[in-house]
């Protein structure tokens, strides 16, 4: 017998009684003012976030961010990037690049988390190899919360996608928070009307 | 070392026991604060606890569904029925690709499979790369705490192991500058890794992928450079459907460090172009919990930490005392399964005063699952004698309410006339910190009996 | 109660009988096994249980001065007695705040404490009674020992950093993790004293005994004092 086989026949030695799946509707949290919660809960999260009126702003925010800017690979449309990707082999090429743009599909207001799912992404590695990084989202986008989001999402075809809150961070050191630990030092959020 | 003797060491530093009690109480502050911003956190709790309740009732179903899926997105999936097979299976996928060296984000099911040193054995290289892992890797200890590894330590303890091992400035204790050392010397390491080890936080039985939650960027960025990624995970871990996870993700990044959600919650469903990912299913006991009813609810857990930091007895005696991988409330509720012989002084090392029970997200009863694991643990024979003696003598005396009322009265004639010598000695556990209780000249019995009736 | 802390169970019978209540001792019962369960002893439990059915089945309430031994008998007896006398004993046990709280609704309360009291709350009166909400749920904030306490003259509750957190009695785990046990009981004390209470109450003399054992030797100046003495007026500084 194979282990999985005897690991199934295990779990199923005796019938449990059953329970039901609960249908998750409760009373979750709405906010007044989503923009500006989720603007918060991103800076809690130890994100920069704009909210320009201009459309056209993002990329004077992202040249003014990050003027000397010696490597940018970009997966928005509106920021170039002067990485060559057809040149690049694997993640490991990547090393030193300074900024990564992307665009968020959604935003949640109770934890200014990111929903990212970039698609045909060949280098994942891309969003966290980085220096800093620059995440456009619409604030048509943003819902109030988690449960919201799950419902919005469409993870058929979704390959690798993550929520994103904030740059890469640690308190493991008697508990004092460092911004910037494996991953991006920056997280700058534009928000676009 | 039992519980007590090692609390015991563990306290003769008392300054040291006092830093560490606050800065846990500290981590247990954040989680209140977190809480009490959604109203509907206790609701949240019972809908974690009821998706984990009816997904015990048919792992076996989901877990299958969960196989099926992710084999259909491409992932390898194995089964391993204890942590001996998971190492083996481990080292086969890696010994296949001719692996040399892997790094490695948390995963306390590794930690409980004792991977690295079977993989060490094996020549090889295995590098943690969580910063708390890193530091506790580089001081060859363990972990005391399964989601701040390191908390046991000051930034002195720290900067002392990396100057020895990573050449830092002498004396620099500053976290942000012994970070900045860790992620330079690491980046190192993701870029020479030939693969990469992650835990799993929740495998989804409906599309077949799996959720890792990290701070740190170091999980994503083992899985995402090398071409090889390995996730372990214990059975129980997975959850029918995707939108269960926007109840788990409430509740598990807010109990764990009070943060609202960790900064990378990654959905992995199919590997990167020319990777492969492969999930390894653990048993190594969870099948039999499974049909223990005093115990299963702790299946359910979903390794936030949240009972180790509210724990006043965790605080105090630090997450070596334990001896064990998973310390605190769910460690002593998990440990006694495997090894009762090496573990049954930890559901004692509790005064079942219930924080634990509040603060689980998915509402295990803890503090009544140790009381379960001490019957269970007498019955098998593990309670030292005279403590069953003494139990058996006390019970006796109350079963029969005259010697207990004659035992009370002598009691308390002959007790205050003992000499101070004789009450407090190195045999009185209770004198050693403490005065004893002033005997009265009369029972309650004595008095109800002698008063004038009103 | 009856061997160490005879005046805490008097007050409990002055205070019941001053408000018509008829109470009676029954002096058959010794105590209810939570030592024994605690301890792993669980067989030694049946007969004890028994016992304490059998003592108190013509009762309509059983009025217990402790957290502890209330919830043993409310929710630790069934697997030591039969369900339907495990029910019957459920419904009609009660600790002593909650019985004058929930049941007798007590609202004249006469007695004078001018003092700074630093309320204790014991661990299974709060969790697994409810006497009162805990800091570690997200629930509106209630506290019956409060209420009663706030009907006393003069008397001042502080505020505490911690306020619930175990004194670290838990029964034989006071003996047998003593250093842990008592650097809890310490923290506590530290607690009430940052918080200048001038004495300490509680719904458990257990808690209060393993306090003080810690204050005595430590020769600090810092009263315990059971809840019951204090409503019943008869609390002796």
């Amino acid at each position: 017998m194979s282990s999985r086989e005897s690991i199934l026949k295990a779990l199923e030695k005796e019938t449990l009684k059953p329970e039901t799946h609960p249908e998750i509707t409760l009373d979750a949290i709405q906010y007044e003012n989503p923009i500006e919660v989720f603007k918060e809960n991103c800076e809690l999260a130890g994100a920069q976030v704009f909210i320009p009126s201009d459309p056209h702003c993002p990329k004077a925010i992202v040249h003014e961010l990050f003027p000397d800017c010696s490597s940018i690979l970009s997966y928005a449309e509106g920021i170039e990037s002067n990485v060559n990707l057809s040149e690049v082999k694997s993640g490991h090429d990547l090393n030193s690049l300074e900024l990564t743009v992307i665009k968020g599909e959604l935003g949640v207001c109770e934890n200014g988390a990111i929903w990212v799912d970039i698609k045909d992404l060949r280098f994942r590695s891309s969003l966290f190899i980085c220096q800093h990084l620059v995440i456009l989202l619409k604030a048509g986008s943003i819902v109030h919360n988690l449960h919201e989001a799950y419902e919005k999402v469409d993870f058929k075809g979704s390959n690798y996608g993550l929520f994103i809150s904030g740059p890469s961070k640690t308190a493991d050191i008697e508990q004092a928070l460092v911004i910037g630990a494996h991953g991006p030092r920056s997280c700058s959020v534009i928000i676009e009307p | 070392m039992n519980h007590p003797q090692a609390a015991d060491t563990f306290l003769e530093n008392p300054e040291h026991a006092k830093w560490h009690d606050r800065a846990l109480w500290f981590v247990r502050q954040k989680r209140d604060k977190a809480s009490k911003k959604l109203p509907e956190w206790e609701d949240l709790r019972d809908l974690a606890a009821g998706i984990k309740k009816h997904t015990l009732t048919k792992l076996s179903h989901y877990l299958q569904e969960f196989e099926s899926k992710a084999q259909a997105n491409g992932l390898h999936v194995h089964w391993a029925k204890d942590a001996e097979e998971h190492n083996e299976i481990v080292h086969s996928i890696l010994e296949k690709s001719k692996v040399k060296k892997i790094v490695k984000s948390k995963s306390m099911l590794t930690e409980e499979c004792h991977l690295n040193p079977y993989l060490e054995s094996k020549g090889i290289e295995v590098i943690d790369t969580d910063l708390g892992e890193r530091i506790v890797q580089l001081r060859r200890e363990p972990p005391s705490h399964i989601v701040l590894p390191a908390i046991h330590l000051k930034r002195e303890q720290v900067s002392e192991v990396f100057h020895e091992k990573m050449n830092t400035e002498k004396g620099n204790s500053q976290p942000e500058y012994l970070t900045e050392a860790a992620r330079q010397d690491l980046r190192k390491d993701f870029l020479s890794a030939d693969a990469a080890m992650t835990g799993v936080n929740f495998a989804i039985a409906e599309t077949g992928g799996f959720v890792v939650c990290t701070n740190e960027g170091n999980a994503d960025l083992g899985a995402t450079l090398p071409p090889l990624h390995i996730a372990s995970m214990g059975l129980e871990k997975v959850i029918p459907r995707m939108t269960d996870l926007s109840v788990f993700l409430r509740l598990l990044a807010r109990s764990a460090t009070g943060q609202t959600i960790t900064s990378y919650s990654s959905h992995f469903h199919k590997a990167q172009e020319g990777s492969e990912i492969h999930v390894v299913i653990v048993d190594n006991g969870r099948s039999k919990i499974l049909h223990e009813p005093e115990f299963i609810k702790s299946l359910q857990c979903i390794r936030c930490g949240a009972c180790l930091n509210t724990c006043p007895v965790y605080r105090r005696s630090g997450g070596h005392s334990y001896g064990n991988v998973v310390p605190g409330p769910i460690g002593s509720v998990l440990a006694p399964h495997g090894s009762p012989e090496a573990h049954h002084s930890l559901p004692f090392a509790s005064t079942l005063c219930g924080s634990c029970t509040d603060v689980c997200p998915v509402k295990i009863d803890l503090h009544t699952q140790l009381l379960n694991w001490r019957s269970k643990l007498m019955k098998s024979g593990y309670l030292p004698k005279s403590k069953v003696i003494s139990m058996k003598v006390v019970s006796w005396t109350f079963r029969h309410p005259k010697v207990y009322a004659t035992a009370g009265v002598l009691f308390r004639k002959i007790f205050p006339l003992l000499p101070t010598s004789l009450v407090y000695n190195r045999w009185n556990a209770w004198g050693k910190q403490r005065e004893l209780p002033s005997i009265p000249k009369m029972s309650f019995r004595e008095m109800y009996k002698k008063r004038k009736k009103p | 109660m009856d061997q160490l802390f005879p005046r805490t169970a008097m007050a409990v019978v002055e205070f019941l009988e001053k408000r018509g209540v008829e109470v009676h001792y029954p002096t058959a019962q010794t105590c209810c096994g939570q030592p024994m369960k605690n301890s792993g002893c669980a067989s030694e439990v049946d007969s004890l249980a028994g016992r304490f059915y059998e003592i108190f089945s013509d009762y309509d309430y059983v009025v217990c001065p402790s957290g502890s031994c209330t919830s043993m008998v409310r929710h630790h007896y069934h697997d030591h007695l039969s369900s339907g006398q495990e029910n019957e004993l459920k419904v009609k046990v009660y600790e002593f705040c909650e019985f004058i709280h929930d049941v007798l609704k007590v609202d004249d309360i006469d007695a004078s404490f001018p003092h700074q009291v630093g309320l204790h709350q014991s661990c299974h009166g709060l969790r697994e009674l409810r006497l009162g909400s805990s800091s570690e749920r997200n629930e509106k904030a209630f506290s019956k020992v409060r209420t009663l306490l706030a009907q006393v003259k003069g008397l001042e509750l502080v505020d505490l950093e911690r306020p619930d957190e175990c004194c670290g009695f838990g029964g034989t785990f006071a003996v047998t993790e003593e250093s842990v046990s008592c650097q809890m009981g310490k923290d506590r004390i530290q607690d009430h004293l940052s918080a200048k209470a001038q004495v300490i109450t509680g719904v458990d003399s257990s808690c209060l005994m393993h306090l003080e054992g810690l204050i005595k030797r430590s020769g600090t100046q810092l009263p315990t004092i059971h809840v019951a003495e204090i409503l019943n007026g008869s609390a002796q500084l």
